[in-house]
């Protein structure tokens, strides 16, 4: 899985707008994790609506070829899932954290719905020259 | 004069077929109105005098008071179309059918001092018209909706009132102090403002005072033919008028629609002349406003027009028929709160700061007029009234919306949003203590999605997509308007575009 990573890291890398999200995800990635693995509310929602088996099926997405990025999983949707991480990460996160959800949402469930797999969104990426809606880059 | 009138009127009713009724009031020239108080003979149709027989003559003077013939007029009740905004006398409101004008503010007699309520007085047939019940629920400015969130138009509830019917015998509901059986008298109802009940949420701000006129000083204690009056009502606003006529007055109302249904008004109410100033005193929409004295005070409840009915249409003359103040306080058991004297409640309900509830209707009004000036805001206001009442109803009652709502400064950003329609100028900040547009809209979604319907539930997952990309793009009502155009109708429902497919 952690190879998987890198090589996405690699290809994100390779654009602007690649770069700029990866910055946006390593200023925020650590409080992601501790609060999805140590706050009840955002453990919660993670679990409840399935978060571990959607980033498979997105990670697997590079590894099988032809794998599709599953929209529902047990009744809830991929947008569902992040409409309510996004809800549950800004109420329990930090200021930053809550400022980069809401620059970003609008552009993460636009690229849900366009996309099926990770090289959709690297495809995305390479067409872009910044992540829209940013409000600043702080 | 008054005590001669039921003599005077039985005298010349036997001796000439013509008459119809006798009032008493000020003698006219022509148009115009003199300072003569006179009996009026009321006739069925105006005779040269060369073509009568000199017994057919109606006498110049009885009893040493001149007399004044004029021909039988008819009248029809007004109703309303249009909106107004600040909760005083004189504005518009509607059960939802058709339009009146909030009179004024009263109390009712039977409730204990320190304990009492306030209520709007109206007519009849504004707030209670054909279906309204007591607890019928009374709008300002547009129809109600049932619920009490701060943005719907929902002001008052109805208590009692009475109105006349065709047959002769009036109509009461809720609790009067009319005597069963009595004859028609009044056309009047009053409504409890929303708000006063400790279970109640909603604020409702009111002025004891009518608009463009100022406080309210009570009522007047009695009425004189040649008062100078004022009304302000919400069609033709203010207008000025001379009290024509008080006693005698025989008055059949004839229904707008049907003018072959008459409801006749027999000996109480007054007629008022316009003024030079204005060529109407009332018209349709005014009825239920109060006329009042140069005092301020309270001298009467308008409730009609006079015209004429000639093929089943009626046209009116300008003049407006209503019931003097004392009838109507009388037979409801009620008060008009009086401003401004030593132990009379204050001026006004609440600060100027805390009108804003209220005055944010003119914005509402206006987003709904710039939304619905495009076939995509056509959609998307449909959308937002959809789910209205129960939003509001959520935010109001359900303590994880209420608190979503506040903590993420729901009512600031509305009321940016709102003021921005009005006012391009008017800057939309980018976030609110730390709380952009987007957090709200995402928490907000969360919690209704939760608390909601399942309706409600369908919309979030539906419309969110479109909600946060507008939010991010969102600087003003034009850009609102841009991003609308970039959502593409949903040929089956007309709905901006959605992800969930019709079943």
């Amino acid at each position: 899985m952690l190879y998987d990573i890198e090589i996405l890291d690699i290809e994100l890398r390779k654009t602007e707008a690649g770069t700029r999200l990866l910055q946006v995800f390593n200023a925020h990635v650590d409080e992601v994790f501790f609060l999805v693995g140590h706050h009840r509310q955002v453990t919660v929602a993670w679990q409840r609506n399935h978060g571990p088996a959607f980033i498979s099926s997105f990670l697997e997405t590079n590894i099988t070829p032809d794998t599709l990025l599953k929209k529902e999983i047990n009744g809830v949707t991929v947008y569902a899932l992040i409409r309510r991480m996004a809800a549950a990460l800004q109420e329990a996160g930090s200021p930053a954290l809550r400022k980069a959800i809401g620059d970003h949402i609008a552009t993460v469930l636009e690229w849900t719905e366009a996309c099926n797999s990770m090289n959709d969104v690297l495809q995305r990426l390479k067409d872009m020259s910044a992540l829209p809606y940013e409000t600043s880059l702080s | 004069m008054i005590a001669m009138l039921p003599d005077v009127t039985r005298e010349l009713q036997r001796n000439y077929p013509n008459v119809r009724n006798v009032e008493i009031g000020l003698k006219r020239r022509g148009r115009d109105l003199t300072d003569i108080l006179a009996f009026r003979v009321i006739v069925e149709e105006k005779v040269n005098d060369n073509d009568l027989l000199p017994e057919q003559l109606i006498p110049k003077e009885i009893k040493g008071i001149p007399t004044d013939v004029l021909v039988k007029y008819s009248g029809f009740a007004t109703d309303d179309t249009s909106g107004y905004d600040l909760l005083t006398g004189g504005i518009q409101i509607t059960i939802g059918e058709g339009m009146g004008t909030l009179g004024c503010f009263v109390t009712r007699d039977a409730e204990p001092a320190g304990n009492k309520k306030i209520y709007l007085l109206s007519n009849h047939h504004v707030i209670v018209a054909a279906s309204g019940v007591v607890g019928t629920r009374v709008g300002q400015p547009s129809a109600p909706s049932g619920s009490r969130c701060c943005l719907c138009y929902d002001i008052a509830d109805v208590f009692c009132g009475e109105r006349g019917t065709p047959g002769g015998t009036a109509s009461t509901l809720g609790t009067v102090l009319t005597p069963a059986g009595s004859s028609n008298t009044i056309d009047a109802a009053i409504a409890k403002l929303l708000g006063q009940d400790a279970t109640d949420p909603k604020t409702v701000y009111f002025s004891n005072s009518i608009e463009d006129i100022g406080p309210v000083f009570g009522s007047a204690p009695a009425i004189l033919p040649g008062d100078r009056v004022r009304k302000r009502g919400r069609t033709t606003g203010l207008t000025f008028g001379k009290i024509e006529s008080i006693a005698g007055i025989n008055f059949a109302e004839h229904d707008k629609k049907d003018p072959s249904i008459v409801i006749n008004y027999n000996g109480s109410p007054i007629l008022v002349d316009p003024l030079s100033e204005n060529q109407l005193m009332s018209n349709e929409g005014d009825s239920g406003s109060v006329i009042l004295n140069s005092r301020n005070q309270v001298v009467a409840l308008l409730f009609a027009g006079v015209g004429t009915v000639s093929n089943g249409v009626v046209n009116g003359n300008g003049q407006a028929v209503a019931f003097p103040i004392n009838l109507v306080t009388t037979r409801l058991g009620i008060s008009i709160l009086s401003s401004g004297t030593a132990s009379s409640i204050p001026l006004s309900g609440i600060s100027e700061a805390q009108i804003k509830p209220i005055r944010a209707g003119n914005y509402i009004r206006e987003f709904e007029k710039q939304m619905r000036s495009i076939p995509e805001g056509e959609a998307f206001m449909q959308i937002l009234l959809d789910h209205r009442n129960e939003v509001m109803d959520l935010i109001n009652d359900n303590r994880e919306v209420k608190v979503a709502w506040h903590r993420f400064n729901g009512p600031e950003y509305i009321g940016h949003v709102l003021k921005n329609t009005t006012d391009p100028k008017h800057p939309i900040p980018t976030d609110i203590n730390g709380y952009s547009f987007q957090n709200l809209l995402i928490k907000m979604g969360d919690v209704l999605e939760r608390n909601g319907s399942r309706k409600l539930a369908k919309a979030v997952e539906d419309y969110s997509p479109f909600a946060f990309r507008f939010a991010n793009e969102y600087n003003g009502i034009d850009s609102l308007r841009t991003a609308l155009k970039k959502f593409p109708l949903c040929p089956q429902c007309g709905k901006p575009i959605h992800k969930n497919v019709h079943a």
